[in-house]
């Protein structure tokens, strides 16, 4: 009894002094991080706002001030500067539509804004970021459901590279996103084709196996999209452990694990 | 007409002199006070010896979380950092002011990052903190705990209720908000300070504004700290006893923490697994309105406390122009209890980021992509 009565006395005391030290382990570490001046506030908003007031005009500005409001969820003043930012700098379609498709999945603006980019130099498939725009725009029409369209668009970006350089300098990720369309317009064997590309860029990908499981099930070759599946796991479970946060291979194909052991289990099921 | 013109020049060149005299004048005083302003904004050694009492940290233009510590630099170049409560063990290191370059502990902070004036001490641009030079003034403890101690106070911007029971309720006069805490009194030096810490479940999480009694009368006690916009020497009145039956509750939504922020607090629901579990739970429960026009963007966003407390929750709709629109409450009110109910069920969004750590308040910001009454997509 007096032993419980320690401890009741104790847990307060410890908790206080606990909560002392940790209070002055912060102020040692925002005391040195008070020795530089940074150059943007981050998650300081009404700070940032006065800093972004004094900037001048340049295309880094306008477009660094339009994704400020998409970040803080202020679409009205968003797509103004948006708009205004490639008004007066052509050049920023590129990058506006990518924020279009990616953040906003607005994709009838993405499109609009990637042909204006494209427009820019004729007869070249410009590059945004590290994908060509075609690549992009493919994902935008297969967003909306036009695959085939969009099958169109990946084949521009994928097939004179592999042709002129090789299949092994594609993205993986390009080989899986046209491999998606494929399935989605029950053509299995070309995603498998592709899939088999991509997973001699990127031998650990539970993407890839995900989607690999996919088409091996159109095709009904059920024992080899069971392991298909399986490795899918595999590797989801191994890149996680590599990897902090909720990693995601590729957020233009998101994979999850619950639907990769949902897949697993429909087999099972099916097996019975 | 010549001496007319001469007199007239003559009275031209008394008045340049005249002119470059008062420049003059005028440039010297601008040259003193602006030495004086240097002088005040480059502390000196001697300026900087003594006991500083934290105030704040000024995390965003109108955003300040408490500091409850105090920093005492010593002309023998001994640095001390320590809590006001005695919470913590005290921390003895060194600092120096080279030049105009001013050093506490191990950290440097060039010329301008270390200020003096009007006897606060404000170090940094980052995460700019504000100490105040520390005045021991002598109170009697026990008088002042008898004097606080189940009585309501009340000073132009605050009311302070001290319950028996260790809780402490504060109200702004002016926003009317009422939140709880716990309350005890420390003596540093001779003074008394009144601290406020916790919330309305437990007496830890941070604290409040420290109050340095300055001055104890049965009906009237004045304290030095800041009241929320300005730091002040505060007159409070005794308003009066407190009841038996009176409790410390919170007028509203309270969160956990006393420096909470929603936006720093923000639990993506929108990557990885946890997308995937709110878009299936939104699949289930939602049921389509099915009516062309109701398209663009619903944006729903809302705090939840560590303890599963639901806070105030706000909508914010836009057309496929991105100009505000109102969608139909139909779509509005189901996809509004939808993100309510599914954050209330899932009590791993407000698991502790550390095994040692606190249950944490969250911020949610959901947005939806609308097409005639369905929903297309959830914005990342």
């Amino acid at each position: 009894m007096n032993g419980r009565w320690l401890v009741y006395l104790l847990i307060p005391l410890s908790g206080w002094a606990q909560d002392g030290e940790r209070f002055l382990q912060s102020f040692s570490s925002t005391l040195a991080a008070n020795r530089t001046v940074p150059p943007q506030f981050f998650f300081r908003e009404r700070r940032e706002r006065i800093r972004l007031d004094t900037l001048s005009a340049s295309a880094q500005n306008y477009r660094f001030r339009a994704f400020n409001y998409v970040w803080r969820g202020d679409y009205e003043q968003a797509m103004v500067w948006l708009e205004k930012t490639t008004a007066l700098y052509p050049k920023e379609h590129g990058i506006v539509g990518e924020l279009y498709l990616a953040q906003l999945r607005d994709y009838p603006r993405a499109l609009a804004h990637f042909d204006a980019y494209d427009a820019l130099t004729p007869n070249f498939d410009d590059i945004i970021g590290y994908n060509p725009v075609s690549y992009l725009r493919g994902l935008a029409y297969r967003s909306q459901g036009e695959h085939q369209k969009a099958i169109e668009q990946f084949s521009r970006a994928i097939d004179p590279l592999a042709e002129k350089h090789g299949a092994e300098w594609v993205n993986y990720k390009h080989f899986v996103s046209r491999a998606v369309s494929y399935i989605a317009t029950s053509q299995p064997d070309k995603a498998l084709a592709d899939l088999e590309k991509a997973g001699k860029n990127f031998n650990r990908s539970a993407l890839v196996y995900y989607h690999r499981g996919r088409a091996l099930l159109q095709l009904n070759r059920m024992a080899e999209s069971r392991t298909a599946f399986q490795d899918a796991s595999f590797f989801f479970k191994a890149l996680r452990a590599e990897r902090t946060g909720d990693y995601q291979e590729d957020d233009f194909n998101p994979v999850y694990e619950s639907e990769i052991d949902e897949s697993i289990q429909s087999l099972k099921i099916k097996d019975r | 007409m010549e001496n007319g013109r001469q007199t007239g020049w003559q009275r031209y060149g008394l008045y340049r002199l005249y002119r470059a005299c008062l420049l003059v004048s005028i440039y010297a005083s601008i040259v003193f006070f602006r030495t004086r302003l240097l002088w005040a904004q480059t502390p000196t050694r001697e300026l900087l010896v003594g006991t500083w009492i934290g105030v704040h940290t000024e995390q965003d233009i109108d955003f300040f979380c408490p500091l409850p510590n105090y920093i005492r630099l010593e002309a023998d170049s001994t640095y001390y950092l320590g809590m006001i409560d005695g919470s913590a063990q005290e921390q003895v290191s060194s600092w120096a002011v080279q030049g105009r370059v001013v050093r506490f502990d191990t950290v440097h902070f060039a010329s301008q990052l270390v200020t003096i004036q009007n006897d606060l001490l404000r170090i940094g641009k980052n995460y700019p903190m504000v100490l105040r030079r520390f005045t021991d003034i002598p109170v009697d403890s026990l008088r002042a705990y008898q004097q606080l101690n189940g009585h309501v106070w009340q000073s132009d911007s605050l009311i302070m209720a001290f319950y028996a029971n260790g809780k402490v309720s504060l109200e702004n006069r002016t926003t009317k908000q009422r939140t709880a805490h716990f309350w005890r009194l420390a003596r540093f030096g001779k003074s008394v300070f009144v601290i406020i810490r916790g919330n309305q479940y437990t007496p830890f999480r941070g604290y409040k504004p420290l109050w340095q009694l300055s001055s104890v009368r049965p009906n009237q006690l004045e304290a030095i700290g800041w009241n929320g916009y300005a730091l002040t020497n505060e007159r409070f009145q005794l308003v009066r006893h407190l009841a038996p039956g009176d409790s410390c509750r919170p007028s509203g939504f309270q969160a956990c923490g006393n420096c909470f922020r929603p936006t720093w607090f923000e639990r993506s629901l929108t990557h990885g697994q946890k997308r995937y579990d709110v878009l299936k739970f939104v699949t289930k429960q939602y049921q389509p309105v099915q009516r062309p026009g109701e398209t663009g963007l619903i944006q729903i966003q809302f705090v939840v406390n560590c303890e599963g407390e639901k806070g105030p929750i706000t909508l914010t709709s836009f057309g496929e122009d991105y100009c505000p629109k109102t969608f139909a409450p139909q779509i509005t009110s189901q996809l509004t209890a939808i993100c309510r109910n599914y954050v209330s069920t899932d009590a791993s969004l407000r698991e502790p980021e550390h095994p040692d750590g606190w249950p944490s308040d969250l911020w949610v910001s959901l947005t939806f992509r609308m097409k005639d009454g369905h929903i297309t997509e959830l914005l990342p």
